[in-house]
């Protein structure tokens, strides 16, 4: 990040290297036995003691998963909520970001609310959830729709947090321009400050993704039989299937690979954007 | 075309500030600049004008079109603003179209209107660019061509040169003035600057605190300020102010003990202000001029001429003179008695002619 030179001798350096090295191992050594785990034959998954290196190889595990109505079903349903939650809730997001840019008494409300349902306790509200969710008729619906509201609603401070920093960093003096252009509220609104802003509103598309992708306590609770990957995964682990739940893991993960691989770079500049010019 | 009528006009802000019952007239195809110190209201009037702010009373009507803020109001306006307020995400040609776009022209009418704007405001640069890759005067040039694009009747600028550099800055005051007059459009400009204001505007309104101090020609507001605000605001380098008796007999004028052998004006008071341009003081004698000595403080070269901060007894005082003098010098400076200007210290107003 920054250049400024160290001037470390031999001993610091190799503290730092052992230190470095525990630290990649701590966060490397879970994921190698998972993708062992994924690739091994279910009796080797067994083996006492353990084997470090798989002794035969087999991908029963990978194409399980996509032959298996069950898991196909969870993969599409999983996919199907995160990405409407991610759209409602980065619009919403975005509408409240941009009240709470321009309004004193939005910022004021919007923040209080949305620390306040970020500390609310979750499960507290699962009850009167399940029973809206069932009067609205989409209690453990087959497309997962009433999930994807769930998210939507919990992603929502996410987004416009994400978002609110890009908003705030607009000139009041450019929207105050398109206004006496000839814009309407909303013109501006999609016209000038999304544009303007969507290196925040892609973050934020992605963390509520990622966010729902993830979710397990609702999802568990709202999809009691049309699943979503993370409670799918739950009762393939206890239930003994070890290896299908390994390749399923790993799949769960190319999202947030994806995400961090490709976007990385410009993913930081969002995170940071309009702190700075 | 249309006139721009201000009527008693209040705009009240809790921290203070604001306009305060100002009324003022714009004919149509007149240049306005709106000049005062920061803080004094001028760019509040402004955005009243264009409709961004609400008057808490009061009315601003152009033409026979309705009142501020509503849409055959803004229609009849455009605006550039101080840091241009271009749109970042567009390329120039989208930024000088948007105003159309809203307004659903014709794609071929918006390309020969765009490029008409464009050509009109001497923006010389390939159109598909983006505006961060322009330089600030060509900017300037973008907010222009936008705000002539849809032909508004009445185009406000809001210290649209501040942030530009010195240089730029004077060679587009010459092109915006003859510009102006090019399209016989009503401009009403904002600014802090008094030079800018006395190059630009046919009109002149010096505002204070919220309040319209004076209103007239640059001409008349450099030869004949009515306040003893406007004369020290005007001008550069500024006015010299003094306190001044009346002699109870010969009712001349005496500063600092010196009797200047000027009579004081009908029916002033026994205190009074007195103040002179330091273009007039000279050291040559003239006539009509008064002799008064003083000590050579500090000397400053303007280019034009040389600026000698001097002591006249307690009263420091400034003379723009045609030759060099020595710091700690005593000199004799020669003032011009016709060029005095004479104000009430209780009121502040200007006494006697008052042309």
């Amino acid at each position: 990040m920054n250049g400024r030179a160290r001037d470390d001798n031999g001993a610091g350096r190799t503290a730092r290297f052992a230190l470095e090295a525990f630290v990649i191992a701590a966060a490397v050594l879970p994921l190698y036995l998972l993708a062992k785990q994924s690739v091994s034959p279910e009796l080797e998954t067994f083996a006492w003691p353990p084997h470090w290196l798989p002794h035969r190889l087999t991908l029963d595990h990978f194409l399980s998963v996509f032959e298996v109505n069950e898991l196909r079903g969870a993969i599409l349903r999983s996919l199907a909520v995160a990405a409407i939650s991610a759209a409602i809730a980065t619009t919403l997001g975005a509408m409240l970001a941009h009240a709470m840019a321009r309004s004193a008494i939005a910022q004021r409300v919007g923040f209080s609310t949305v620390s306040g349902i970020r500390l609310l306790p979750m499960i507290a509200v699962a009850i009167p959830l399940g029973t809206i969710l069932a009067t609205l008729g989409v209690y453990d619906s087959p497309s997962g729709i009433g999930l994807a509201i769930v998210h939507a609603a919990i992603a929502i401070p996410t987004a416009a947090l994400t978002i609110y920093a890009s908003f705030a960093a607009i000139p009041l003096e450019i929207e105050e321009a398109a206004w006496i252009d000839g814009a309407s509220p909303l013109r501006i609104f999609l016209t000038i400050d999304l544009p303007m802003a969507r290196a925040a509103i892609a973050t934020a598309l992605i963390l509520c993704f990622i966010l729902s992708w993830d979710e397990f306590g609702f999802a568990l609770l709202v999809q009691q039989t049309n699943r979503t990957l993370p409670p799918l995964l739950y009762y393939y682990t206890v239930f003994g299937n070890v290896g299908p739940a390994s390749a399923l893991a790993l799949l769960m993960m190319i999202p947030a690979v994806i995400v961090v691989v490709a976007l990385g770079p410009s993913l930081r500049g969002a995170l940071t954007a309009g702190s700075s010019r | 075309m249309a006139d721009l009528a201000v009527r008693n006009l209040t705009r009240r802000f809790p921290s203070g500030g604001g306009v305060l019952d100002v009324s003022l007239d714009v004919p149509s195809g007149e240049f306005v600049v709106l000049l005062g110190p920061s803080g004094c209201g001028k760019t509040t009037l402004l955005r009243m004008i264009a409709g961004l702010e609400y008057p808490d009373s009061g009315e601003i009507r152009i033409g026979a079109n309705g009142d501020s803020g509503s849409t055959t109001h803004r229609e009849s306006i455009a605006m550039v603003f101080q840091n241009f307020a271009l749109y970042p995400h567009m390329t120039v040609f989208q930024n000088i179209a948007f105003p159309l776009k809203l307004r659903r022209v014709a794609r071929d009418e918006i390309e020969r209107r765009v490029k008409e704007s464009a050509a009109k405001a001497g923006l010389a640069v390939d159109l598909g660019r983006f505006p961060r890759e322009l330089s600030g005067g060509e900017r300037q040039r973008v907010a222009l061509a936008r705000a002539l694009v849809r032909e508004p009747e009445i185009i406000l600028m809001d210290e649209a040169l501040a942030s530009l550099d010195a240089q730029l800055r004077s060679s587009l005051r010459v092109e915006l003035k003859t510009f102006q007059r090019r399209l016989g459009r009503t401009f009403v400009y904002v600014t802090h600057d008094q030079a800018e204001a006395l190059a630009l505007a046919d009109r002149l309104v010096v505002m204070r605190a919220g309040r319209v101090e004076q209103v007239g020609t640059p001409q008349e507001i450099f030869d004949f300020p009515q306040s003893e605000f406007v004369a020290a605001f005007v001008g550069n380098p500024p006015m010299n102010f003094f306190s001044a008796q009346r002699a109870p007999q010969s009712g001349s004028l005496i500063v600092e003990g010196i009797d200047l052998k000027i009579k004081a004006p009908e029916g002033c008071p026994a205190q009074i202000r007195i103040g002179i341009r330091p273009e007039y003081l000279a050291v040559e004698k003239s006539d009509g001029s008064v002799a008064i000595d003083v000590v050579v403080e500090s000397v400053e070269f303007s280019g034009a001429s040389y600026v000698v901060y001097a002591k006249l007894g307690n009263s420091s005082i400034r003379a723009a003179l045609s030759r060099h003098v020595e710091p700690g010098a005593h000199l004799t400076l020669y003032l011009d008695a016709a060029r005095l200007h004479f104000f009430d210290p209780s009121t502040g107003r200007r006494i006697g002619n008052s042309a």
